[in-house]
């Protein structure tokens, strides 16, 4: 399974690079884009798939990083660059306060509460106009200036995000904190008697989850260089989800997987307008009846088939 | 060891635990013996911490704990099993096992030879890398009861051990909990196998309707008039 995780990180890597060369900017915008998806449902896999806490605010924590941002570079002129730190900042601070509210209640408060959270966000913005220009959206200013296309930079440089986001992600999960957020997955009251402090440590996840969706938040408005409200629907949210469950929760490539196959999905199926959702819905359903574990799960299973078919003809050859 | 004081665990208008007092010193494996819903594991929770008393006070090495979270409590040496087991499921038994030392931040290499050395005992040593929830029933109890073990726990709360085994395993298991005993550690220990519990505790506890209604040599206790009524009744 490692091995197969590396393979296909390797392979992903390699297309990463040359990508730039044949690639033209529809197409770079469309990897830009999945690279965004595979950031905030890797963060979310983190906190659902890791950690066992299903959040439907990280949509709205990654609006809350974009307007953060956009605001910060607008009103105070700080430059993009550091005004996106400040916006991870800012939804990692606010994760924390959710996560103290809401971490002592179990699952299914959580989850209504924090969608309670995200609406109320939402309506907040939308109707703050003084501030956050409302519906229409707010104008900042890109992350490598205005003049001409700079879309490989924007590339690379999200490029670099998710590999960083990645990587630390895959540290996190596999130290000794990220042992101790899998055993209060499987059972908070038997970590706690093991001596594990279960409230410290869920809010710890919540804020750096929160803190990475920001920072993807804040880096898209510096892309598209406009900052609305639309980011924080239920829909958006939605998607995530998807992307996350069809790639395979808890596992390591599944964000990447389920990422970067439904945004390419829903380019194509972009003209049916919102019914790409019941589509998306549609892969959702047979993807947890055929394979529970995901397009990751999925993939490792066909992988080892395909290793013990080989070890056997091996041995047949030998005998 | 532990002290508890006039402890009182209520749910709405049930009286789980009613006014119980109880010691355990060093070095005994104290049985609780009780007919069903007679407030023993509850008992158990509300000195553990996974329930709050509503009255009384529990003292443990002369320090006042009443009111101290699992998770203190469990960083003290206070360790436990459950009734229904709670392993981690989809962690390996070495996972499993490292959970209660990463809290401790105990030195790796020391947490690993316990674990290896403990995982011996029990014969688990084969199963290591597997989830927990692949295992046998009974050798999920076992490695319940080691995980205990790993957290230095010099004072270890069992609640109905023998219920998980195979009549076959119970030996076994009473041999694994007699070695450790010998190393030092304190047990009390929930049991409805009274065979079992008459065979390795050195006093006996009975309750009945959420209060101690006889405390002493075990042979004394399980011969109690009030005690066999209690549980005929
Ligand atoms: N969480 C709870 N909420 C409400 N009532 C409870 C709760 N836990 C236990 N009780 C009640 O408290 C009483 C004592 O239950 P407890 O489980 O402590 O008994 P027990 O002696 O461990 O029984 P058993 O031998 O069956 O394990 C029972 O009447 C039970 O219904
Ligand atoms: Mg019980």
């Amino acid at each position: 399974m490692e091995q197969l995780d590396k393979k296909i990180v390797l392979g992903l890597l390699l297309i990463a690079l040359i990508l730039p060369l044949f690639a033209n900017e529809y197409t770079l915008h469309i990897v830009i884009l999945a690279c965004f998806y595979v950031i905030l449902s890797s963060s979310w896999n983190l906190l659902a798939g890791y950690s066992g806490q299903v959040s439907f605010a990280h949509l709205a924590l990654s609006s809350l990083g974009a307007y953060t941002s956009g605001l910060v570079s607008l009103k105070l002129g700080i430059p993009p660059v550091f005004s996106i730190l400040i916006g991870a900042i800012a939804a990692g601070i606010v994760g924390i306060i959710i996560g103290i509210l809401t971490l002592r209640m179990s699952g299914s408060y959580l989850a209504l509460t924090t969608i309670a959270f995200s609406e109320i966000y939402r309506i907040v913005i939308s109707l703050e106009y003084e501030i956050t220009n409302g519906q229409v959206g707010l104008s900042v200013p890109g992350l490598f200036g205005e003049a001409g296309s700079k879309i490989t930079y924007y590339y690379t440089a999200i490029a670099l995000v998710v590999i960083v986001v990645f990587v630390g992600i895959q540290k996190l999960v596999q130290s000794d904190f990220g042992l101790t957020i899998r055993a209060i997955r499987e059972d908070e009251t038997a970590a706690a008697a093991m001596g594990a402090k279960v409230v410290r440590h869920k809010v710890i996840v919540f804020a750096i989850s929160s803190a990475i969706a920001g920072l993807a938040g804040a880096f898209l408005a510096h892309y598209t260089l406009l900052v609305s409200p639309e980011m924080a629907t239920i829909t958006e949210m939605g998607i995530v989800i998807s992307m996350s469950v069809i790639g395979g929760l808890g596992t390591f490539i599944g964000p990447i997987l389920g990422g970067v196959s439904l945004e390419l999905i829903s380019e194509y199926v972009k003209e049916f307008g919102n019914y790409h959702l019941m589509i998306f819905g549609l892969i959702l359903v047979l993807v947890m009846r055929f394979s529970p574990t995901g397009l990751a799960g999925l993939l490792v299973s066909l992988y080892t088939r395909k290793r013990k078919a080989e070890q056997l003809s091996q041995i047949r050859k030998e005998a | 060891m532990l002290k508890v004081t006039n402890l009182t665990k209520r749910f709405g208008g049930t009286v789980a635990v009613n006014q119980v007092n109880l010691q355990v010193n060093k070095g005994e494996i104290v049985g609780i013996i009780g007919p069903n819903g007679s407030g023993k594991s509850t008992l158990l929770h509300t000195i553990t911490g996974v329930y709050q008393p509503d009255e009384g006070a529990i003292e443990y090495r002369n320090r006042d704990i009443t009111r101290a979270p699992l998770e203190e409590k469990a960083r003290m040496g206070i360790g436990r099993t459950f009734q229904n087991l709670r392993l981690f499921k989809r962690l390996t038994v070495w996972e499993n096992l490292m959970i209660p030392a990463i809290q401790l931040k105990k030195d790796r290499k020391v947490a690993e030879e316990e674990a290896q050395e403990l995982l011996e005992l029990v014969k688990l040593h084969n199963h290591a890398t597997e989830q927990a929830q692949n295992l046998s029933i009974g050798q999920q109890w076992l490695l319940e009861f080691i995980r205990a073990v790993m957290l230095n726990s010099e004072l270890i709360f069992l609640d109905e051990p023998t219920a998980g085994f195979h009549p076959n395993m119970i030996q076994n298991f009473l041999d694994t909990l007699q070695k450790l005993h010998a190393r030092g550690k304190t047990f009390v220990m929930i049991e409805h196998n009274i065979p079992a519990i008459m065979e390795v505790s050195t006093r006996l506890i009975a309750v009945a309707a959420g209060e101690v209604i006889a405390d002493g040599d075990p042979k004394t206790v399980h011969a109690n008039p009030q005690v066999v009524e209690a549980y005929l009744g």
